[in-house]
This record gives structure tokens, sequence and C-alpha cells, in this order.
């Protein structure tokens, strides 16, 4: 058995189901047809059940077994980017592709360089050394448009 | 068809100075992304295929195969010098790399690695100048039946090769077909899983999902990478392996050269598995085993060959038969259809210079390898120095760029963001990606040859039995099934 613990294949499982049972939902307004003429839902009706089967199959089997702990995954970073990511994403149309990518970059720099002497006055020129060099970069020699 | 004049055309095509430049910055940069452990090719691969659409299809693959086979030259420095991994593929290098280096033998291991990844990817470019055509040809005999049993037995062959959990393994193969569904049904012109945004009317769009599969992913598994810098202790004099060094390598290189084409055709058969191949089949013909994870040279020379032969022999199906066998190919494959270009058995008469520039910039790639890595090892070592807090921002910002400039559109960046989540997600879960990305790029082909053929036959499924190539196809299929079970209940 893998290092993974058994909580995480039951979650595991539980996630495919679910997403076998929405995606089977999701075209049952469309013709499944015949194996004469196969309609639009037919394969995707044919691969979510074989989704969720394999899944019911492994769940079961995992919970047959002594359930074990979960085990630790770590979020704080990558939410932190993600969130970052988002406000990138909303301040790139209020404010244009220089500004938003100077924000990022503060925020992005200021997550991952380690804490010490000086280290805002890096985060603040480097911040601002990317956002120029890919604006000049991507905008003016690539041609890419930006707001 | 003439080889020869054919062979002269695509040197003609790498000679235009754009095509060669593109050539040089491809393995350049493949260079570079292979000594940096982190970021790898496919997702440099990934991150780059937005800008490629900028220039013309046969720059574009030339660009993106460099950066590729120039990782694997690269990923063997960092491996051998440092004991850190460049790219997946080199590994195995660290056994007897390190060794090796740890015992003042750090030039004739990276003279090695260098000299027999020249040679094997020369003899896999070889490979694939003399197999794609007949192969293409033998190819226009199939249809979609053939087609259909083909991607089933390609499928198979990924999920029994899989490094994790086979079930594991078939329920991201599942999952990446559905995805494929997305968008409007090519038959009858409806829509699935649109959910009325228009966006989702062409479907999913490969660069998003992989772009933030492996991409993105990639960024959030390094978050917590530590920032220390990684210095380089070992001194080497000379580069260039003894006569004695050159004895023992000879054979592995050629080994490795021939088993890494071979598994690199197999869909599944990555790069990665080709050097463990290798390792295990030299380990195994040694006289002395007990040498190999001390410093036995073919360590290096066997595994460092194959893994540089593995990228020919991928493309040997991509072309011939328009189907990837791994996910690098499918990225070419994803430039290739960007571009216009159907990969498949016409693609070598319709599109020569795509083909033959390939592989005349192979040729000339590998040649720039051996130039670039043996004096500019230096260099290399020093971009090892770059810390992660100054790369994960920047390939961030990059994945973004390239995703935004597809479209213009946010909502390719918030689908590869998403998909970046589930990638970090399914990796933390052991699930592996290259299923579900290459039943996502060929999900489309499976469903139209699929259903075709029941239309053909009326609803008959023995079609795909009754056919001689799609039965043979599905009965190899059957085997491999077959033999994982056995070999399971036997363990």
């Amino acid at each position: 058995m893998s290092r993974i613990s058994m909580g995480r294949q039951t979650v595991g499982s539980l996630f495919w189901i679910t997403v076998g049972v929405f995606f089977a939902i999701c075209i049952s307004d469309l013709r499944i047809g015949s194996l004469k003429r196969p309609g639009p839902a037919f394969l995707p009706i044919c691969m979510s059940v074989l989704l969720i089967s394999l899944n019911l199959v492994d769940l079961i089997k995992t919970l047959r077994e002594p359930p074990k702990h979960f085990g630790g995954i770590m979020w704080r970073r990558p939410s932190f980017v993600l969130i970052s990511l988002f406000v990138f994403c909303l301040m790139f149309s209020l404010l244009g592709f220089l500004s938003a990518t100077f924000i990022l970059m503060i925020i992005l720099f200021s997550l991952l360089i380690t804490p010490r002497k000086n280290k805002w006055v890096s985060v603040i020129l480097y911040s601002s050394m990317t956002a120029v060099v890919a604006w000049f970069v991507f905008q003016k020699v690539l041609g890419i448009y930006f707001p | 068809m003439d080889y020869f004049s054919s062979i002269i055309s695509g040197f003609q095509i790498i000679v235009e100075p754009g095509n060669f430049l593109y050539c040089f910055a491809g393995v350049l940069l493949g260079t570079m992304i292979g000594v940096l452990p982190g970021i790898g090719p496919s997702g440099t691969i990934c991150i780059l295929l937005p800008l490629s659409f900028k220039i013309s299809p046969v720059s574009s693959i030339i660009f993106l195969s460099g950066i590729y086979y120039g990782a694997m030259y690269g990923g063997s420095t960092t491996s051998i010098l440092v004991k850190v991994p460049g790219e997946a593929a080199s590994v195995i290098t660290c056994l007897d790399g390190y060794e090796m280096a740890q015992k003042g033998r750090a030039g004739p291991a990276l003279g090695i690695a260098a000299f027999g990844s020249f040679i094997a990817g020369t003899f896999s470019v070889l490979g694939l100048m003399l197999l794609s055509y007949p192969l293409s040809k033998f190819a226009l005999a199939f249809g979609p039946p053939e087609y259909a049993s083909l991607i089933v037995l390609g499928m198979t062959l990924i999920l029994y090769l899989s490094q994790k959990s086979m079930l594991k393994s078939l329920v991201t193969g599942i999952f990446g077909f559905m995805l494929s569904f997305v968008g409007m049904d090519t038959m009858t012109g409806q829509a699935r899983y649109t959910f009325g945004i228009p966006y989702l009317a062409d479907g999913l769009g490969i660069l998003p999902v992989v772009m933030g599969l492996f991409g993105v992913a990639e960024v959030f598994r390094n978050l917590h990478v530590g920032d220390k810098l990684r210095v380089m202790k070992t001194k080497f004099w000379s580069l260039f392996p003894t006569r004695r060094d050159w004895k023992h390598s000879l054979m592995p290189i050629a080994r490795g050269s021939i088993l890494g084409f071979i598994v690199g055709i197999i869909p599944g058969g990555s790069a990665v598995l080709a050097s463990f191949s290798s390792y295990a089949v030299e380990k195994r013909l040694s006289k002395s085993p007990e040498r190999f994870g001390h410093g036995a040279i073919e360590g290096v020379a066997g595994p460092e060959a194959a893994n540089n032969a593995a990228f020919g022999g991928g493309l040997v199906p991509l072309f011939a038969l328009g189907i990837p066998p791994t996910v690098v190919q499918a990225l070419l494959f994803a430039a290739l259809m960007i571009q216009g270009i159907q990969p498949g058995p016409f693609l070598i008469t319709e599109h020569p210079d795509v083909f033959w520039g390939l592989v005349a910039s192979m040729y000339l790639g590998n040649a720039m390898l051996l130039i670039i890595n043996l004096p500019l090892i230096g260099i290399w070592v020093q971009l090892l120095r770059i810390p992660n807090w100054a790369l994960l921002p920047f390939i961030l910002l990059f994945c973004f760029i390239g995703v935004y400039s597809i479209n213009y559109s946010l909502f390719d960046v918030g689908i590869m963001v998403l998909f970046g989540v589930l990638g970090y997600l399914m990796d933390e879960f052991n699930y592996e990606l290259p299923p579900l990305v290459l039943a996502f790029v060929l999900g489309p082909i499976f469903e139209d040859s699929f259903r075709q053929s029941l239309r053909l036959s009326e609803g008959n499924l023995s079609v795909f039995f009754t056919r001689p190539l799609s039965a043979g196809l599905l009965v190899l299929a059957g085997i491999v099934i077959f033999s994982h079970f056995v070999f399971k209940r036997k363990r």
C-alpha cells in the first residue's frame, strides 16, 4: 500500500463519484441514441457510469479496511497565491497590465522571500523591475494587447 | 520515398536564419530548463506554446522540440554535480553520476552523458526518418474501427505503464475523456456541458488545461520548497572520457539508444521509463553489477542515451498515426492542431516541410547541444543559484500572459487556474496527470471513430473484432490487461 492514507482514498473516490454524477445529470437532457445511431450523450453517459462504478467499488473496498488518518495538505501558500491571482485578474481589467503586475509581484515576492533585512526594499525593487520588463517584452516587443 | 532529397530539403529549411535561431533558442532554453530543478520541459513547453503561434508551424515545432530534447541533455548536469535531477528522466543518473563526481570523475561523467545523448539522439532521428513514412502508409489502411482500437490499446498501455495505481490512472483517463466532451458535438452540433457559456462552445481548450495542470500546479508544488541556494562543490579537470571509459560505455550507449527509441514509440513509454529500463538492463548484463550505485559509468551512459532516444521514438506514432504517446508529444500535437496542421498519416505528404524540417533540426540540434553543454557547464551550474522566489512569480506571470494571449480572455485564465488547483490536488492525492492529458487530446478522435464505426456497422460491435487490424490491436490490449493481472497475482 502506498504512503497515501485510506482517508484520502475515501475522499478521492467520493470526489470522482460526485464528478461522475454531475456529468451524467448535465448530459441527461440530450439524446443517448442507440448502438445503431449513438447520440451526443452516448459516450458521456457510458464514461460517467464507468467513473461512478470504478470509484464505488474502490470506495466499498476502502471502507472495509481500517480507517486511517487523512494527513495534511499544504494549503496556506497555494491559497494565498490563488487569492492573489484573483485580485490580479480584477486589477488587470481596472488598472491595466503594468499596475496589476506590480501589485501581483509585490504580493508574491512578499510571500516567497524569506524575512531578512531590507526585505521590503527588495520586494518593491524586484516587483517594479519585473512589471516593467514584462510590459516591455510582451506588449512592446511581442505586441500582445493588454488593457 | 527519396529520403536523401527529403533530408536535403529539410536542411534547406533549417539553415534559414529564422529556423536556425529557433532551433538554437529551443535547445539553449531546454538545457537551462533541464538544469533547473522545479519546472520541467513539459511545463516549459506549455508556458511557451502560446508564443509559438506568432511564428510559422515549422519554426514552432522546431523550437518546442528543441526545448524537450535540450532538457534531456541539461538534466544530467545537476544529477551528476549536485545529486538533484534537473528533470524526472535524469533521476537514475543521480545514482552513479554523483558517485563518479564524488570520486573526482565528474568530467568524464558529464562528457559521457553528453556524447551518449548525442549518439542516441542522432540514432533516434535516423529511426524517426526511416520508420515514419512506411508506418504512415500502413496507417492509411486504418478506418474508424482501427483508430478507435488503436486509442484503446494506447490508453491501455499508458495505464499499464503508470508509475502509481493503475486504477487511479484509469479514473484520470476517464475524466480526461469526459473533459473532451465539453463543447459542440461534432456529429449533431448540439452543445454539451457548456452551461450557456459561449466560451465553452469550442471546448475547454488544450492550452489552459495543460498550462494549469503542469504550469500553475507546478508553481503550487514548489511553493513549499526552500529558497536556499544550491552550491556546486565538485571540481573537475577534463570533460573528455578516457579510452577505458569509452570501452565501458559504447555498448550501454548502443543498447540505451535502441531501448529508448522502442520505449518512446509505445504509448506511455516516457523518457523516465526508458532511462530506468536502461539502468536495469545494464546492471543485469554487467559482469560486475555490484559497481552500480557506486560510480559505474555504464549507469550514466545507458540511461542518458535512453532518455534522449525516447523523444525521437515518441515522434514516430505522432507523425505516422496522429497518436501522441506521451504528454510531450500531446503538447506538440496541440501546437500543430492550433496551427491548422492535423498530425497523422497525411502529414508527411501534405506538410513535408514540417516533418523534414523537424528531422533536420534534430540532427543539428543534437550537434548544437554537444557544443553548448560541454564548454558551458560552469555557466549552467550557476543557474542553480537562482532561488525559487525569483523563478515562481515569473513562471506564474508567464502562464497568465500565455493563456490570456490566446483569445484575450480572462475566462481562459480562470480555466487555467481551476486546472492548476485540480492538478495540485490530484498530485497530493496520488493521481497521475499524463493519462488525463492524453485522454483529453485523444477523446475527440476516439469518440468520432467509435460513433462512426457503429454507424457504419449498423450498431454491430463485432466490427471491432471482425476487421483484422482492429482485432489485432484489441487482442494486444487484452494481452496487456491479462499480463497485468497475472503478474499482480504472482506478486
